[in-house]
C-alpha cells in the first residue's frame, strides 16, 4: 500500500523535484521587491511542498522500517 | 688268520658291541625316515655335514610298541608335533648288533627340548635370511586397506576355526564378502598347499582386499610348517596385507612375523575386521557431525552480521530522513519569516510605489501617488509631506 502511493506520487513529483521547486520558492520570497500579488499562492506553494516532502521522509523511514524488520525476523 | 663262518663272526660282533655299549647312551641325529609298523616305530637316522649336507653317518634305529605308546604322546605335547622325518633329535639309545639284522638303536627316551633348540636356531636362520633377502617387512608395509570388505580366505574347510570365522563376520552389519581356498594348514605338507591356494587368490579375477589364513580346533597339531622359509617368503612378498590366525598356543611363527598382522583365532580376526569398519563408520558420523556445527556456526555468525547491518541500515535512514527534515524545517521558518501577509494580519500596512515596497521614505516626493495594501483591500494616496 504504502509502497504504491510512494510509486504513484513519484510520477506525480519526485522528492528532488519537489526540493527544487521549494528551494526556488523560498529564493524568491526572500527577494526584497517580490511581487506581491504572488505571495499568497507562494507561500501558499511551499508549505504544501514542504508538508509533501516530509510525508515522503516519513513514508520512506517506515518502509524502510518494515522492510528490514521482515528481513530479521527470518 | 682264523675262519669263521658267519653266525660265529655275526655272534662276535655282537658280544663287542654289548661289550662297549654296557650302558644307553644319548646320540643326537636327523630322523631321515620314520615308519610305524604294528606299533613299533622304525627310524632311519643320519647326520649330515653342515656345510655341504654331506651324509656322513646313517643308522637304524626302533622305538618298540611299549615304549612308543608312551614317548610318541610325550612328545607330541611337549614340542607341539609329531615325531617325523627331518626333525634333529636327541635319543636315548642301546646299540644292539643282530646276528640276523645287523646293528639296530633301540630307542628308550627322548628328549623334545634339543629338537625345540634345533627349530629355534633354525628360525632364527630362516628370520635372517629373510632380513637378508629384504622382505622380512614388506607385507607389513603394504597400505592397509580401510574398509576391508571382500576375503580371500585360506582354510581347511572343515575346521572348527573357519566355522567360527564366518559365524562372526556373518554376525556383523557389514557387508563382507568371504571366499574360501582350501588348503591343508597343518603338517609338513601344509607350506605348498598354502602356497598353492595364495597362487590361486593372485590370479582370482576378482580382486580382494585382504588374504586371511586361519587354521584353529582340534588337538595340539604340528604347526612347524608355519616356521618353513618358501611360505614365509610368499606371504611377505603377496600383493595384498596378510592376516594370521593360525591359533597356536605358544610363541608366533615366522609366518605371523611377516604377515601385516596376526591375531590369536579366526574369531579374533573376524572381530578385528567388524570393529574396523565400525570404527570407520563411526568416524564418518563424527565427521558429518562436525560439518553441521561448522555449517550451522557459520550461518549464525553471517546471520548475527546481517542483524547488524540492518541495524545498521535502519540507524542511516534515520538520520538521513533527520537531515531532510530539518532542512525542511529551516525552509519553513524562513518561508514564515519572510511572509509579508503575515504582518498585514496584525493590522501593519504595505506601501508600494511604482510596483516596488516602499522601505525608505528619501525615495518619496510630495505629489507621489502611492498604492497602500491592508488585510482587507487596498487605496491609493498621494504624498503630502515627506518626514525624513
Amino acid at each position: 500500500m504504502n509502497n504504491n502511493s510512494i510509486m504513484k506520487k513519484k510520477t506525480e513529483l519526485t522528492y528532488e523535484q519537489a526540493r527544487e521547486e521549494l528551494d526556488t520558492l523560498v529564493t524568491s520570497l526572500e527577494q526584497p521587491d517580490a511581487d506581491l500579488g504572488m505571495i499568497s499562492a507562494k507561500v501558499k506553494r511551499a508549505l504544501e511542498l514542504i508538508a509533501y516532502c516530509k510525508d515522503y521522509l516519513h513514508q520512506v523511514q517506515e518502509d524502510a522500517e518494515k522492510t528490514l524488520d521482515s528481513y530479521e525476523k527470518e | 688268520m682264523e675262519r669263521l663262518d658267519l653266525i660265529d663272526l655275526q655272534k662276535r660282533l655282537e658280544c663287542v658291541v654289548s661289550e662297549a655299549f654296557k650302558e644307553p647312551c644319548w646320540v643326537r641325529a636327523e630322523i631321515s625316515r620314520l615308519d610305524v609298523r604294528n606299533g613299533h616305530c622304525h627310524l632311519e637316522l643320519v647326520q649330515k655335514e653342515p656345510q655341504t649336507d654331506r651324509l656322513i653317518a646313517k643308522a637304524q634305529a626302533v622305538i618298540w610298541a611299549g615304549v612308543f605308546s608312551m614317548l610318541g604322546p610325550f612328545f607330541r605335547t611337549t614340542a607341539g608335533m609329531e615325531l617325523r622325518a627331518g626333525l634333529q633329535v636327541l635319543l636315548c639309545v642301546e646299540p644292539r648288533f643282530h646276528a640276523l639284522y645287523g646293528l639296530s638303536l633301540v630307542v628308550s627316551d627322548i628328549d623334545p627340548s634339543y629338537t625345540l633348540g634345533g627349530l629355534e636356531l633354525e628360525r632364527r636362520k630362516t628370520l635372517e635370511r629373510l632380513e637378508r633377502e629384504g622382505i622380512l617387512n614388506m607385507n607389513r608395509e603394504l597400505p592397509f586397506p580401510r574398509i576391508p570388505l571382500r576375503l580371500a580366505v585360506i582354510s581347511s574347510p572343515a575346521a572348527a576355526g573357519y566355522q567360527d570365522f564366518t559365524d562372526h563376520i556373518g554376525a556383523s552389519r557389514f557387508g563382507f564378502r568371504v571366499e574360501l581356498f582350501p588348503a591343508l594348514m597343518q603338517g609338513i605338507d601344509a607350506p605348498g598347499s598354502i602356497i598353492r591356494a595364495m597362487e590361486q587368490v593372485a590370479n582370482a579375477s576378482i580382486p580382494f582386499d585382504l588374504l586371511i589364513m586361519i587354521r584353529g580346533g582340534g588337538a595340539v597339531a604340528d604347526l612347524h610348517c608355519y616356521d618353513n622359509y618358501d611360505l614365509a617368503a610368499n606371504i611377505a612378498q603377496f600383493p595384498l596385507p596378510v592376516i594370521t590366525g593360525i591359533g597356536h598356543q605358544r610363541d608366533t611363527h615366522i609366518a605371523d612375523r611377516v604377515a601385516a598382522m596376526s591375531l590369536k583365532t579366526p574369531t579374533a580376526v573376524a572381530d578385528f575386521l567388524a570393529g574396523l569398519l565400525e570404527e570407520e563408520e563411526d568416524s564418518l558420523i563424527q565427521l558429518s557431525h562436525r560439518l553441521e556445527r561448522s555449517v550451522h556456526n557459520r550461518i549464525s555468525r553471517e546471520k548475527q552480521d546481517l542483524g547488524h547491518m540492518i541495524k545498521d541500515i535502519k540507524g542511516a535512514v534515520k538520520w538521513l530522513v533527520q537531515q531532510h527534515t530539518h532542512t525542511l524545517d529551516i525552509l519553513e521558518q524562513r518561508i514564515r519569516k519572510n511572509n509579508p501577509l503575515a504582518l498585514l494580519e496584525k493590522g501593519y500596512s504595505l506601501t508600494l510605489y511604482d510596483g516596488k515596497t516602499v522601505r525608505d521614505v528619501s525615495t518619496l516626493k510630495s505629489g507621489y501617488k502611492v498604492h497602500t495594501v491592508l488585510r482587507k483591500g487596498a487605496f491609493d494616496a498621494i504624498v503630502e509631506n515627506v518626514e525624513q
